[in-house]
């Protein structure tokens, strides 16, 4: 019987106890990264040799470097991710609708209406009044400027969401690239059987990235994953990745309500040429950013639009009907037919139309009636009132409606947000449960490693004694 | 509940936790110093629709407390000049029946005509007063010298059947939605027959026939006097009555605002004491359990 298969698994002891070490004292390093996956040494027992006929154990050997890793766990993470960042750039972007809207703090729509009308019910008190009739076209004036604001904070809070979305696209893409480099480092190292669990790391903090910018679907195959994006393009696939293209002039181009054109996302061709995604993209802070600029944002300009209509439509038509100071039939007191374009056509007091078309300037019937109009539901069958159509409400039964919707709009998306984020957290919970470092087992993986490192190393001192021993008695 | 806990899941929650606290912190802090528990549409979407009509409603009452206000300002200097009528037809009354009694010379008959001349010239001021430039009993229209509703008994063209050339719309405003007062009454309705039997009598004075046959008229002329004064008053009622109900609406639709955006200032202070008390617990209990661990046990 030899000494030398002692050397040997004393060595191998120390090798993989050192390992041992260093693998926990990796882990410690990383304790607060969230996104660090930890790693543990899988020993087994060497199988056992027979020696002079006695089968004994040959001491331990290192099986593999493990990332404690779910992939459920993973996948769930990066939806969730995904969902949260979306619900969380929406809700922020709603958040500045409410502001830009701005109707509880005072100096809103609602108040300029309500000044518009007490203007019209001051010209009723003295119709053939000049400083009257200058005050109701001045605030008529101010009732078509507030129009103008609101709709242009509407157009630049729209522009700026989709200078975001331009300038997430080369984020997205230097991501993609990212992860195509990673898959095939990765490929690579695993083919040659080499550890590349940080590399796993890293891959998996860019694709929490691009789901937090995007929504994706990915699958991982032979250590490469395949993201997959918007109408199942596949943005990356092994090493090779597939850039979004951001594009304002391919027809049909996107308009803004500022009348520009807004980015499409989409992809190139082989010839070059721009092919926009068909499908929605749903998920990632691109998603959301771009449910604000392409539904909300429109239906809300909309809404302000309508009441802008109702109100140049109705007041025309009563204006219209009565006779000015000098006896002539009243004129169109405003034009446009939108919010942006809403203005005031009549600049001489002489020429607004208080009286009801029986050539008596102190009659106030036409006044009265421009004043009733704050209190009369439009429901568009009224021929006397153009047509108009609020609905059936008022203009500020309308008004509160809109601005009702936008806090409904901005409230559902603040409590999706939350609800989203405790789902990621939930998530990330269970992620680090599993995944994360916990710095006092690592401490005793440390203990334990040491000690067993110290008994190889008194193997070690004990089998030289033993060969000195031997060596003692040839001498 | 997870079988294994890592450092970062203890942070992380930590975090997450003192986060949510100091957010919640954040608005009570707003409510507080705003006194205003709907600062956005997103507090409350159904209550910020509330509001806006509220605010407009608010608006809509004192409109239409201004619009009471000039009427009542309108109808009471009326119903002071009316006054002012009511003693013109009373003398001339006395006059025609001191005139009546047979024993008036020549003399006393032709002053008696002056007499009452000038209280036709007087009675037709009273229907040409104004306020504010505005006349009073011609829909309240502009005032323009030369342009009097009334023609002045000395003017060139004045017609006692029919003096009066100012507008008949009268002026009505509206107090409330759908809710008019007429502020005036066309002249010729209040001082036609007055003006008439002023003339009449003046002329019976002048040409020595029975002034007596004046009275029916005359009274007459006070009834309309009269009914108008009445008119104004049960309409001046009807202008206080609404002003007491705007008053109230006033105050509780106001009420409906701060229930709808009011902050709850003694919740509020009770929540941040509140709030203050869990963040010092948290901090505290945080920093025990992210300093308990086995290195520091081991003075590693």
């Amino acid at each position: 019987m030899g000494l030398t298969p002692i050397f040997d698994l004393a060595t191998r002891a120390l090798r993989a106890q050192n390992l041992v070490l260093q693998t926990a004292g990796q882990n410690l390093a990383n304790a607060s990264r969230p996104s660090y996956s930890r790693q543990r040494v899988v020993l087994a027992a060497d199988p056992p040799q027979s020696l002079s006929g006695i089968v004994v154990g040959s001491g331990v050997r290192v099986q593999e470097v493990q990332q404690v890793v779910n992939t459920l766990t993973e996948t769930q993470l990066l939806q969730a991710r995904s969902r949260s960042a979306g619900e969380i750039a929406a809700r922020d972007e709603l958040s500045q609708l409410e502001t830009v809207l701005g109707e509880l703090g005072g100096g809103g729509l609602q108040e300029t209406l309500d000044s518009f009308f007490a203007a019209a019910d001051d010209l009723a008190l003295h119709p053939q009044g000049i400083p009257e009739r200058t005050i109701f076209l001045a605030t008529a004036e101010t009732l078509a400027a507030r129009f103008q604001d609101r709709a242009t904070q509407l157009a630049e809070l729209q522009r700026q969401i989709d200078e975001r979305v331009a300038a997430a696209v080369p984020e997205v893409n230097g991501l993609l690239d990212d992860i195509a480099t990673l898959n095939g480092e990765i490929f690579r190292a695993e083919v040659g059987g080499q550890n590349a669990n940080d590399l796993r790391d890293q891959r998996r903090e860019a694709l929490g990235q691009l789901s937090d910018l995007i929504g994706i679907t990915q699958f991982e195959s032979n250590g490469q994953v395949t993201v997959v994006g918007p109408d199942g393009l596949p943005l990356v696939d092994r090493d090779r990745a597939t850039h979004v293209v951001a594009d304002k002039a391919t027809q049909p181009t996107l308009t803004g309500l500022d009348g520009r054109a807004l980015t499409r996302l989409g992809f190139e061709v082989s010839n070059g040429d721009f092919v926009g995604f068909s499908s929605t993209i749903g998920g990632g802070e691109l998603g959301g950013l771009l449910a604000v600029r392409d539904t909300d944002i429109p239906s809300i300009a909309a809404s302000l639009d309508q009441l802008a209509e109702a109100l140049r439509t109705a007041v025309n038509a009563v204006h219209t009907n009565g006779e000015d100071l000098d006896g002539n039939a009243g004129g169109s007191l405003f034009d446009g037919t939108t919010a942006s374009t809403l203005r005031v056509l009549i600049t001489d007091p002489r020429e607004v139309a208080a009286s009801l078309g029986t050539s008596t300037p102190e009659d106030n019937q036409n006044a009265r009636a421009l004043a009733a109009l704050q209190y009369t539901a439009l429901d568009g069958t009224d021929a006397a009132l153009g047509n108009a159509d609020l609905d059936g409400s008022n203009f500020v039964g309308f008004l509160s409606s809109m601005i009702g919707t936008v806090g409904a709009l901005s409230q559902t998306a603040q409590d999706r947000a939350e609800a989203a984020e405790a789902v990621t957290t939930e998530i990330q919970n269970r992620r680090a449960a599993l995944s994360g470092v916990n710095t006092n087992e690592e401490l005793l993986t440390l203990l334990d490693a040491q000690r067993a490192f110290q008994a190889a190393a008194i193997l070690v001192n004990t089998a030289t004694s033993a060969l000195d021993a031997v060596l003692a008695m040839v001498d | 509940m997870f079988s294994r806990v890592s450092d970062v899941q203890i942070s992380s929650q930590v975090s997450v936790n003192l986060a949510r606290v100091q957010l919640r912190l954040q608005e009570l802090s707003e409510q507080a110093s705003s006194g205003v528990r709907l600062n956005r549409p997103s507090d409350d979407p159904a209550g910020a629709g509330t509001v806006i009509r509220s605010h407009s409603i608010i608006n809509a009452l004192g409109q239409d407390t201004r619009a009471a206000s000039f009427a009542r300002g309108f109808l009471g200097a009326q119903d002071a000049v009316l006054d002012d009528a009511d003693s013109i037809i009373t003398r001339a009354r006395e006059i025609a029946v001191q005139q009546a009694n047979g024993v008036a010379s020549d003399a006393d008959r032709a002053a008696a005509a002056t007499e009452v001349h000038e209280l036709l010239s007087a009675l037709v001021a009273v229907g040409n007063s104004e306020l504010g430039g505005r006349r009073l009993f011609s829909s309240g229209e502009d005032a323009v010298p030369g342009a009097e509703p009334f023609t002045h008994p000395d003017d060139v063209g004045f017609d006692p059947a029919n003096p009066y050339s100012g507008s008949t719309t009268p002026l009505e405003v509206e107090i409330g939605s759908g809710r008019l007062v007429r502020v005036t009454t066309t002249g010729s309705d209040v001082f036609g027959r007055a003006i008439a039997a002023l003339d009449d009598l003046e002329t019976r004075l002048q040409a020595g026939t029975d002034p007596s046959a004046s009275l029916t008229a005359l009274e007459l002329s006070a009834a309309d006097i009269s009914t108008e004064r009445s008119s104004i008053g049960a309409r001046v009622q009807s202008l206080d009555e609404r002003t007491g109900q705007i008053d109230k609406t006033e105050l509780a639709t106001k009420e409906i605002i701060n229930e709808a955006s009011g902050a709850d200032i003694v919740g509020i202070v009770t929540d941040l004491v509140a709030l203050q008390t869990q963040l010092q617990i948290s901090a505290a209990a945080s920093q025990q359990i992210l300093g308990a661990n086995l290195a520091s046990m081991l003075q590693v």
